[in-house]
């Protein structure tokens, strides 16, 4: 009997609420980071609509690798969430951004635990959206029509690197700030276009400033996370209206539940997992606050981010006969090259054979460790 | 297609099973939503500020500089407290912000009073309200003299 008026006084605020917002709008917003993958008639009423998702049958298909964008918006989460908690403590100038971290790790409850979590769900969300471009390349997300999902997802892991790099900048301790300004004088070695960023960054300096850090700042907690959000929410727009299936458009076999009470099931496993391995990490490899920075003392030994030591080796590497402005250039062409991979001539048209296909990945991959190991040597 | 075939394959619950289920799962995801809960409150409550001794007692001056009768006025971040020589032997301090609307006191040496410049109100020596508005007296602080130096304690 309570149970029955429950239930009639919770459907009755739905409806007040139904009645009143566009509902359905707003649950396949959110539905839209990777719960429901086909596309809801936003015309319909909520109840209607979530009926007709959860009527929706899983694909077959629907498994374990495609995993990957879930992961993403999940560790995404969490960073924004976490971020948020720094935020109430963090404070953007270089006298006392450090003396504030330090705070939050000794002083704050639960401070070092936040701040570990932010630290490794950033390298995670990094691992993970490096496998997921290379997954693209692999199974061909890049062919008509899919040639945006490619460009999201190569985007999406620019802005994550861009994340790593303000936020390792924002603790300004010793190997955090030279690190930044190996990071900063790789970006100014490009012609143009690293002297525009470079002057965006801090009026065309190489070195962490007032400035310099007030920017990263706001970059990092403000522009980049509004990027990544909305690069996400892209790429399953795309999905909902492309479908999942990458090899063609038959409609695909179907089995087990309906596919969002199976996504949310699946959801929950992952956070679960995730949580796990994020907390592990946190205890069991935290790491440490290094010493504050001084910008008349170098730290020896401090190259850039390990995801910057392959342009870095390879500027190294050519350093001996290619003036920098043509090794930048380069290698502005070639990261150009690869966000617009879907429209070279070599790759617009159909599958080619598995093994070509294993050839070039490998070899890009190969290419880039070897410049990876080789920039590591000569920092 | 129905909701009804899609579960076809799975197994029949019966409805205690199937309530008890039910409950599991929430009590679990109660669990998270505590912890975390915990965490975030826990988190966003400011440190304790555990001053050092240098912060908790303050050196007013020598006593010689402070004739009887006079006071000074002593900056503790954003307090005022006024430090008063009542006589030869004794100093006296008193919170030197009104307790009716946070102005802050003057010393009126003739009237031997802290007097209010908004309301009129004024304390004698102990704190309590002479005269005005002021709903309550004014706090007193500990203030000792050693070896010839004022020290106030404000912990």
């Amino acid at each position: 009997m309570t149970k029955e008026t429950m239930k009639e006084q919770e459907s009755g605020l739905l409806d007040w609420f139904s009645s009143r917002l566009n509902l359905t709008e707003i649950f396949s917003l959110l539905t839209s980071y990777g719960i429901f993958h086909a596309e809801l008639d936003n015309r319909k009423k909520i109840r209607e609509a979530i009926a007709e998702a959860k009527a929706q049958p899983m694909p077959s298909y629907d498994q374990w690798p495609r995993v990957l964008g879930l992961l993403a918006v999940v560790l995404l989460l969490i960073e924004i969430v976490t971020g948020a908690l720094l935020a109430f403590y963090y404070l953007p100038t270089p006298q006392t951004a450090r003396a504030s971290i330090a705070t939050i790790l000794r002083d704050v409850d639960f401070g070092w635990f936040v701040h570990q979590i932010h630290f490794w769900g950033a390298q995670l969300l990094l691992a993970v959206s490096i496998v997921r471009v290379i997954r693209f390349l692999i199974r061909g997300v890049y062919r008509k029509p899919r040639e945006l999902m490619w460009i999201f997802g190569v985007l999406l892991l620019l802005v994550c690197f861009h994340s790593d790099l303000t936020g390792r900048a924002l603790q300004m301790t010793g190997t955090s700030y030279w690190s930044s300004v190996r990071a900063l004088e790789l970006v100014g070695s490009i012609p143009i276009y690293g002297s525009l960023m470079l002057f965006l960054l801090g009026g065309g300096e190489t070195v962490i400033t007032e400035l310099t850090l007030i920017r990263f700042y706001l970059l990092h907690v403000a522009l980049l996370p509004f990027g990544a959000i909305t690069l996400i929410y892209l790429h399953f727009s795309g999905v909902r209206r492309l479908g999942q299936t990458e090899s063609g458009t038959q409609a695909p076999p179907t089995r087990g539940g309906p596919v969002i009470r199976s996504h949310l099931l699946n959801q929950a496993i992952l956070f679960t997992v995730l949580f796990g391995i994020l907390v592990s990490l946190a205890v069991l490899a935290p790491v440490p606050l290094g010493d504050a920075a001084d910008p008349y003392a170098t730290v020896p030994g401090v190259g850039p981010p390990w995801y910057l030591l392959a342009p870095f080796g390879f500027l190294e590497l050519t350093a001996g006969f290619l003036p920098t402005w043509v090794g930048g250039t380069i290698l502005f062409l070639a990261f150009t090259a690869f966000v617009l991979l879907p429209f070279l001539p070599g790759f617009r048209g159909e599958s080619k054979g598995w093994l070509l296909k294993f050839l070039v990945v490998a070899a890009l991959l190969t290419v880039w460790i070897f410049l990876t190991i080789y920039g590591a040597r000569v920092v | 297609m129905t909701e009804e075939s899609t579960r076809d394959d799975l197994p029949e619950l019966t409805p205690g099973r199937r309530k008890f289920l039910q409950w599991l799962t929430g009590g679990f995801l109660s669990l998270w939503g505590f912890g975390f809960l915990w965490v975030i409150t826990s988190f966003l409550k400011p440190p304790h500020s555990k001053s050092s001794i240098a912060e908790r007692v303050i050196k007013v001056g020598p006593l010689e500089d402070l004739p009887v009768g006079q006071a000074r006025l002593v900056r503790r971040g954003r307090e005022p407290i006024w430090v008063i020589r009542s006589d030869e032997e004794n100093l006296v301090a008193l919170a030197g912000v009104c307790t009716h609307m946070h102005c802050v006191l003057d010393w009126d040496a003739k009237q031997r009073s802290l007097d209010c410049p908004c309301h009129e109100g004024a304390f004698d020596l102990n704190g309590n309200v002479l005269k005005g508005p002021p709903p309550r007296p004014l706090k007193r602080y500990r203030v000792e003299t050693r070896l010839g130096e004022i020290h106030l304690h404000v912990s």
